[in-house]
């Protein structure tokens, strides 16, 4: 019992060089695979709004896909894709694209048959009528699905330690290994800090990007996720 | 032929079969659980709204933070292995099945509440024989949710020794072997699609016999 | 509230309000029982939040409602109001539950066992008219809005109440259908042996299915009477304004040859044994344009002067002149009369009560009182 204080200091520097490191491997694995699915996502969710039939096959994909637990999914990496930061980006953009397109498609589809009739009738452009009245209109929805998908990225991106990705997933591992309870929470707890900051920034610009009179006056309601998606928040 | 014989193999020296009988042990705990403590908490929350309010409040917050996070954050509290593991899930799916039953229960129509004691139900036949039925389809929503959930957190406890297909998996990773992470890998998968798919038939054949839609 | 037969209903001073806004205004009314008393008024005039007063969806402010004698806040609220029949204007049928589901849904929790229930119900759809065998298993979805109204009628009689509620039941049918509803209602009726207290802002339909009614405005009662009662007399200009009162010959249909009479002069009436020439002084004498024929106040007969005068024989009798008139019982509708007067030729008829006085019913005459 003796021995804890000197190794607990010795851990801590050691500890805080890395987490520093650590943290910022982890916010750029978590959030540059999390843009590029936004970046994907988006476009292919209007893409499926053209047809009926690409609306049904995006759906059952994304459905199916979402039920696919994460583990499996990063494992599956390393035969397809080999290890390390790269291909745990991959992993990251493949199960933060789910719940994007799965909401973004249920926003921009539910949006009032009528209002999309009368953008038709002045003049725009099927594409014009997406980016001008349905994006705008499904806000919301769209801003629930990149909200969910951050978590899942902060998830995904400890996980990912399991592959090679660096970031606070090698504290944690080494705190699981050695199990030593402090540096299991050094490595996890920025994390968590990291995914209620982006939660914050995200509901913040949601605010920004809505036009003023939209804007819910209490944002903060839990909605159901009666569509049947995990991501409806 | 030999595929089958090298994937039997592999099933034989990683004894695929106990970890499928662990997982679907720490599955079924954990969505049993979840079903029974959520649709209690869910009419427990619609009865008031004080309650409602600091519940929602609390497991939304649990919510927020990525389902690994709290895995690992239970590590101190309960130990490794299976009570983290079981533990996480329930708290984690508790949401979705608790937020569905409340938003069920309070969205019944209010005329046919009202119907309903104009012809001599009390509040408690109410519950049972109008609003529960009728908040059917989106509690089973919520619980297909929770399927996803759970599945996806007793696998990620095969990390922290629970056991489970989780342990192959990492074992596979850690030693580079590919037919052990494909074997284990679409095996974990079609377990989770498949019990998603029973969840999603359950959740059609509700929405008709108690959502009318036809 | 036992099952001793039809209830009776008074409101006595019943007041309620919303805010600044008085709904009901001490209202005060006594239903008989066995009866079918319907409440008519405009949207808003308070006849709904009246009718609700009774199942205490809605307590009053003021004043007391009973029913047998029983103040009805004394009253456990459920059990009265499993023996109250509700029946709404939008149905109300619970869409997870089959036809036969949403009948029997109270009696099975009040205990009724399983085959006496399913009896009930198959009695009950008979009644209204719904094959128990196609209809049973049905969900509500699949009937149209008649065959939905029919099962929330046959619901509220499922416990056999003494007091049946209707809110404007036939008002989200199509006028067709909400005809043959009514009819169809109406048959049952006697059958049933229930108060009922029905609301509605249809004139016609009050007129066709109550026994009273009750004229209701801006939370007050205004008037209160029997179809005919109102039509013949509504007392003020706001009852004469709903019910469309000054063109009377709407109502025909509603109206008795009662309303329509003139009573009999008894002076007029001459022994059918009379002579013709006697007879034809007699209608000089008194100066008469026709005589009524019939024996110790009963007539029989009317005679015209050209029915004196164009005969020969002094032997001949007066009856013998005469021309009989039909008669019609004091209740039979005007509408029925005239269409059988028509029929036979005769513009006079005679109307007989269960007392033995009477009138004449002269077609000229009502023409007059329509107008």
């Amino acid at each position: 019992m003796g021995h804890q204080p000197v190794r607990l200091c010795a851990v801590r520097r050691e500890t805080l060089t890395t987490l520093l490191e650590a943290t910022v491997v982890h916010i750029m694995l978590a959030y540059s695979g999390l843009a590029i699915a936004v970046a994907i996502g988006i476009p292919l969710a209007v893409l499926s709004l053209r047809s009926r039939t690409s609306g049904v096959i995006i759906s059952t994909i994304t459905g199916i896909g979402q039920a696919i637990p994460i583990l499996a999914l990063v494992a599956f990496m390393v035969p397809l894709a080999g290890i390390g930061f790269m291909p745990s980006v991959l992993v990251i953009v493949v199960s933060t694209l789910l719940p994007i397109v799965r909401n973004t498609y249920a926003g921009i589809s539910s949006v009032d048959p009528e209002l999309a009739d009368a953008a038709a009738g002045i003049g725009l452009t099927w594409t014009e009528t997406v980016t001008k009245v349905r994006v705008p209109l499904s806000l919301h929805a769209i801003f629930s699905g990149i909200k969910f998908s951050s978590i899942i990225a902060n998830g995904v991106a400890i996980v990912t330690v399991l592959i090679g990705s660096g970031g606070l997933g090698v504290i944690v591992l080494r705190g699981l290994a050695r199990f030593y309870v402090p540096e299991i929470l050094i490595g996890i707890l920025p994390a968590i800090a990291i995914t209620l900051i982006a939660d914050y920034c995200l509901s913040r610009l949601e605010t920004r990007l809505t036009p003023t009179p939209l804007r819910e006056k209490n944002p903060l309601i839990p909605h159901p996720a009666g569509t049947g998606t995990p991501a409806n928040r | 032929m030999d595929t089958l014989a090298l994937i039997a193999e592999t099933w034989q020296t990683y004894h695929l079969t106990l970890r499928t009988v662990q997982h679907l042990e720490m599955f079924a705990l954990s969505f049993l659980i979840t079903v029974v403590a959520g649709i209690a908490l869910g009419i427990l929350f619609f009865s008031s709204i004080n309650i409602r309010v600091v519940g929602l409040s609390t497991l939304t917050v649990i919510e927020m933070i990525p389902d690994i996070a709290l895995l690992i954050l239970l590590i101190p509290l309960v130990g490794i292995g299976f009570p983290p593991t079981v533990s996480a899930a329930v708290l984690y799916s508790l949401l979705p099945v608790a937020r569905n039953t409340t938003a069920g229960l309070r969205g019944v129509s209010p005329d046919l509440i009202e119907t309903a004691t104009a012809v001599g139900l009390n509040k408690r036949d109410t519950l049972y024989h109008i609003r529960i039925p009728l908040a059917l389809p989106l509690i089973t929503a919520g619980v297909r949710i929770a399927v996803i959930f759970c599945m996806g957190i007793v696998t990620l406890g095969g990390i922290i020794g629970a056991g489970g297909l989780g342990a192959p998996l990492q074992t596979g990773i850690t030693t580079g072997n590919d037919l052990l992470i494909l074997v284990t890998g679409c095996w974990v998968t079609f377990l989770a699609v498949g019990m998603d798919g029973i969840a999603w038939a359950i959740s059609r054949f509700v929405s008709v016999r108690f959502g009318g839609r036809p | 509230m036992g099952r001793q037969g039809p209830a009776n209903i008074r409101f006595e001073n019943v007041s309620k309000r919303y805010g600044t806004i008085t709904a009901v205004d001490h209202f005060d009314l006594e239903i008989n029982s066995g009866e079918l008393f319907v409440l008519i008024g405009p949207s808003g005039s308070g006849k709904t939040n009246m009718l609700r007063m009774v199942n205490r969806l809605v307590e009053p402010d003021e004043g007391r409602i009973l029913i047998n004698g029983e103040d009805i806040t004394l009253l456990d609220p459920f059990d009265l109001r499993r023996n109250i029949g509700y029946v709404i204007q939008h149905i109300g049928l619970f869409p997870h539950l089959t036809v036969s589901g949403n009948i029997g849904l109270v009696p099975t929790l009040a205990g009724m066992p399983g085959g006496l229930l399913q009896e009930r119900i198959r009695h009950l759809l008979s009644l209204v008219k719904l094959s128990p065998e196609l209809f049973m298993d049905r969900y509500p979805r699949e009937l149209s809005g008649g065959q939905q109204q029919r099962v929330g009628l046959a619901r509220s009689l499922a416990m056999d109440p003494p007091l049946l509620l209707m809110d404007e039941p036939f008002g989200a049918l199509d006028p067709l259908l909400r005809h043959q509803l009514q009819q169809e209602f109406l048959g049952i009726r006697k059958q049933l042996n229930k108060t009922i207290l029905f609301v509605t802002h249809d004139v016609e339909e009050a007129f066709r299915l109550g026994d009273r009614v009750g004229v209701v405005a801006e939370g007050k009662l205004i008037r209160v009477g029997t179809p005919e009662d109102l039509i013949m007399n509504p007392g003020s200009s706001a009852v004469a304004s709903l019910i469309g009162g000054e063109h009377k010959m709407r109502y025909l249909d509603h109206l008795s040859v009662k309303a329509m009479m003139i009573p009999i002069d008894p002076s007029r009436i001459l022994d059918g044994n009379l002579f013709i020439d006697n007879a034809r002084e007699a209608l000089i004498t008194l100066r008469a344009d026709y005589i009524l024929v019939g024996r110790e106040g009963v007539v029989e007969g009317i005679a015209y002067p050209q029915d004196l005068l164009n005969s020969g024989g002094k032997d001949l009798r007066l009856g013998g002149q005469a021309h009989k008139l039909p008669v019609f019982d004091s209740s039979t509708m005007a509408s029925e009369a005239l269409s059988a007067m028509k029929r036979q030729g005769v513009s006079i008829a005679r109307i007989s009560e269960p007392d033995g006085t009477g009138g004449l019913l002269v077609m000229d005459e009502i023409m007059r009182r329509l107008l």
